[in-house]
């Protein structure tokens, strides 16, 4: 069973989504290569986040007790933005600038991932770059960061495994990603 | 990974199988559906995993809410939503 919020169109053009709670339709050892979007790193590292119980599940599922796991990758933009929107949420809740002593708490678990290569980083390229800003200016559904994000999909022929509802409901209808995945979590374990 | 990197096709599985000996053949019908030469690209070195499991859950009550109870998470979306209505 597939979790969803909104109706599924009959015709899927773009990317395929695939929710990665719904165990029945994984593939189990699960091998894939994948983007990791900024949301699942916040979700991972903080038990309160409503989207931490879905992203463990799959973390449970698929890398603790497997021989075989998916490679994970991200981006100096994504780990760009974790950094530019904690420290902006704690500015935005507290009223008070990020010091350094706060800054090191924040960077800490992502340095430690990337120290590990629990997660590699892919460089951009300058026609990725192009890419990303046609695709940006050609859009009516990506923000700049989206068109940043999923470029690199079409540029190093991997998944996206994301939070974000909304951009993966822009990636399914864009059929420039037809062939390429993305994975979501489950809406009902969304707490 | 280098770029241009991806997993081999059918058509390279046969060219694979047909430079080596019988025993070392690859076996298109595994349930694992990948040469096992792919394959061990995707075995997770324990620190890699250990770094994962260490920061599972490492922020907890160190990322402030918002006063609707407003995550990071739907902070970032919520963000990201204002870009694209740009």
């Amino acid at each position: 069973m597939v979790h969803r919020r909104f109706p599924v169109p009959h015709h899927v053009i773009g990317a395929t989504a695939i929710c990665f709670n719904d165990h029945s339709s994984m593939p189990n050892p699960f091998t894939e290569d994948l983007l990791v979007d900024a949301g699942i790193f916040v979700a991972h590292f903080d038990a309160n986040d409503p989207w931490h119980d879905a992203v463990e599940d799959f973390f449970n599922t698929y890398v603790y007790s497997s021989t075989y796991t998916p490679k994970f990758y991200t981006t100096y933009d994504i780990i760009n933005e974790y950094l530019h929107r904690i420290a902006e949420n704690y500015k935005n809740r507290t009223g008070t600038i990020a010091d350094p002593t706060q800054r090191k708490i924040y960077a800490q678990n992502i340095l430690e991932l990337i120290k590990n290569q629990s997660v590699e980083l892919i460089d951009t390229n300058n026609q990725t770059i192009i890419d990303s800003i046609n695709r940006w200016a050609n859009s009516t559904s990506y923000g700049s960061k989206d068109a940043f994000h999923v470029s690199n999909m079409l540029d190093w022929h991997i998944e996206l495994i994301t939070v974000d509802h909304k951009l993966m409901y822009a990636l399914e209808s864009d059929p420039d990603f037809s062939g390429r995945k993305v994975y979501y979590p489950s809406i009902s374990m969304r707490k | 990974m280098k770029k241009g990197e991806a997993c081999m096709d059918k058509d390279q599985t046969k060219k694979y199988n047909n430079g080596n000996s019988s025993n070392e053949e690859v076996d298109e019908m595994k349930t694992l559906e990948m040469p096992k030469a792919n394959l061990e690209k995707y075995r997770m070195s324990e620190a890699a995993k250990e770094a994962w499991k260490k920061t599972a859950g490492s922020l907890t009550g160190k990322i402030p809410y918002g006063e609707n109870g407003e995550s990071l998470t739907d902070y970032i979306s919520r963000k990201r939503d204002e870009e694209r209505k740009g």
